[in-house]
């Protein structure tokens, strides 16, 4: 009964949603126009319940969120490597994306969810490698 | 009419929407959701399964929570470490009371020459620049006080995982850290023996970055010293640290060995290359021909060495082409007695082995991982070049080889 309710609310939501959500595609490249080991576009604007997927051009690379720099009621996610995930935001806020083994590298990048102009509090805040903030800091400032 | 309920003729955008819309408002219900997934080459490499933030949350709470460990009266010692086949100074008794016993080492990212005559290289990654690590020698219930520093121009994450510490896989849970930090742990030596480190960033990078030197050895020595089966006490005069190492390099169509620019650039080509489970080279301390010829380890007649052989990632079998193991603690353990009189002894991938052998005639020694193939075509030789007088009681040319008319 609880299951039933709450798929009628799912769908319910589904039919109230905007209509027109898109798919992106985001490469994940050894060699991009901001150097070694990047996700392109590295900066990404989408509306909410757009969907990114991730092109493994190159191989060798995974798309994952990063912890902490993720709005609050999303939920994580976790490509394997070489695996091309499609993944919906539909929490609004700001994301940061990662490639698990050239994350010291700097291969992140920022995904816009909705019209905020800011991300979250405590976004750049985490522990992380100098390059992936350097980057992520260029990413943030692009949109 | 038709044309608007025919699904082909609207724009494929809208069709994502009505599928991807219904999903998307399921997953409004949890946040932001994979909806599929398509493998782009044959070979996705899978993730760790592991426990969720959670779990790692209460061990962090725990920890939080923990009284702190009495330290009061403890003397602290620096080691210096040494470059293998080396070992640091150290005593083979202990004298006094357990001690804090402080190392440091630093992660260097490097790019090193594997085999010259082919040109064979590697961007190795390794605890102070050396393949294999330094090789770390305490007493048992002495505390191994680690600092971990990572070079600021080095490219990826790195930790490590020593074997014979206990908690925290090892200390790899808690000695991640990005180039240009440094960390601290302590632990204690609880048990006996030759253990191995390396280091483990996790999933496919824990093989990446072993295969690619990230490995050591730490000797945890009985207080009172290494004993025979029957208790009497064993010496030796000096340590021969091999590290063995298998390398899974890259080839480029022509069967040459790829190069690459930076650390870290061979991640995909690599992963495919270690999925063959075969060894390109397989290597003592680094590279071919590091233990032999003018690099050769030297010893006497009546010298007693005590050779530590660590492979932090693959079976191997290392034997003394002319002499034997005296004395040969295989799996590692102090604890148990050592076998004695060996021929090979086998060393299981993830372990550290000690064997010691006493010289008695003069001239060189070939010490090799005795699958033939892997010594003689993958590298896995050193030489011992030993001085002093040859027995003719032990061994004697009677007849020099000569024309037989067989």
């Amino acid at each position: 009964m609880l299951r039933s309710l709450i798929s009628t609310a799912a769908i319910t939501l589904a039919l109230s949603a905007p209509a027109f959500a898109e798919t992106f595609e985001v490469q994940m490249l050894n060699r991009g126009e901001e150097g070694t080991m990047v996700f392109e576009p590295s900066s990404l604007r989408i509306a909410t319940g757009d969907t990114v997927k991730f092109i493994a051009t190159d191989r060798g690379h995974n798309a994952e969120s990063v912890e902490g720099m993720m709005p609050e009621g999303s939920e994580a996610f976790v490509g394997k490597i070489n695996e091309e995930i499609e993944v919906t935001f539909d929490v609004d806020g700001y994301y940061g994306v990662k490639c698990k083994p050239h994350f010291a590298m700097g291969m992140v990048m920022v995904i816009a969810v909705g019209d905020g102009d800011a991300p979250q509090e405590g976004f750049l805040e985490g522990r992380m490698p100098r390059n992936a903030k350097q980057r992520f800091e260029a990413q943030l400032n692009a949109f | 009419m038709t044309k608007f309920i025919n699904p082909g003729l609207l724009p494929t955008s809208r069709r994502n929407v009505l599928r991807g819309s219904v999903l998307a408002g399921a997953a409004a219900m949890t946040g932001s959701m994979v909806t599929g997934s398509t493998p782009s080459v044959p070979n996705p490499v899978p993730n760790p399964n592991l426990p969720d933030a959670r779990v790692l949350r209460v061990q962090q709470r725990e920890m939080e929570r923990a009284a702190p460990a009495d330290l009061s009266g403890l003397e602290r010692v620096r080691q210096k470490m040494v470059r293998p086949p080396f070992a640091p100074e150290h005593e083979q008794v202990a004298t006094g009371d357990p001690k804090i016993v402080e190392v440091e080492m630093v992660v260097d990212e490097r790019l090193m020459v594997v085999d010259e005559d082919t040109g064979a290289s590697i961007w190795a990654m390794t605890y102070n620049g050396s393949v294999p690590g330094p090789l770390i020698i305490v007493h048992q219930d002495d505390y191994v006080e680690l600092t971990l520093k990572s070079l600021s121009r080095n490219q990826l994450e790195h930790n490590i995982d020593f074997h014979a510490s206990t908690g925290a896989l090892g200390g790899g849970g808690l000695t991640h850290i990005y180039p240009g930090e440094e960390t601290v742990l302590r632990w204690k030596a609880t048990k006996p023996g030759v253990f191995t480190y390396h280091c483990a960033p996790g999933g496919a990078m824990i093989p990446y970055h072993v295969c690619h030197g990230m490995n050591g050895a730490v000797m945890v020595l009985p207080r009172d010293g290494l004993k025979d089966g029957d208790g009497n006490p064993l010496t030796y005069d000096d340590i021969a640290y091999i590290g063995e190492q298998d390398y899974y390099l890259p080839r480029n169509e022509d069967g040459t060995f790829k190069t690459y620019a930076n650390a870290g650039d061979d991640y995909a080509e690599s992963l495919e290359a270690m999925r063959t489970l075969t060894p390109t080279h397989s290597v003592f301390n680094g590279s071919v021909g590091a233990l032999t010829g003018t690099n050769a380890l030297r010893s006497e007649v009546g010298k007693t060495v005590l050779m530590i052989h660590n492979q932090a990632n693959r079976d191997t079998r290392p034997h003394l082409i002319g002499g034997h193991g005296n004395f040969v603690w295989e799996s590692g353990s102090f604890s148990d007695a050592p076998q004695t009189g060996l021929e090979t002894w086998f060393i299981r991938g993830g372990s550290a082995g000690a064997a010691m052998y006493t010289f008695e005639q003069p001239g060189v020694y070939a010490y090799v991982n005795h699958n033939l193939i892997e010594a003689a075509i993958l590298g896995a030789t050193a030489h011992f070049v030993v001085d002093g007088e040859w027995d003719n009681d032990l061994m004697e040319q009677v007849v020099a080889p000569r024309t037989s008319g067989a």
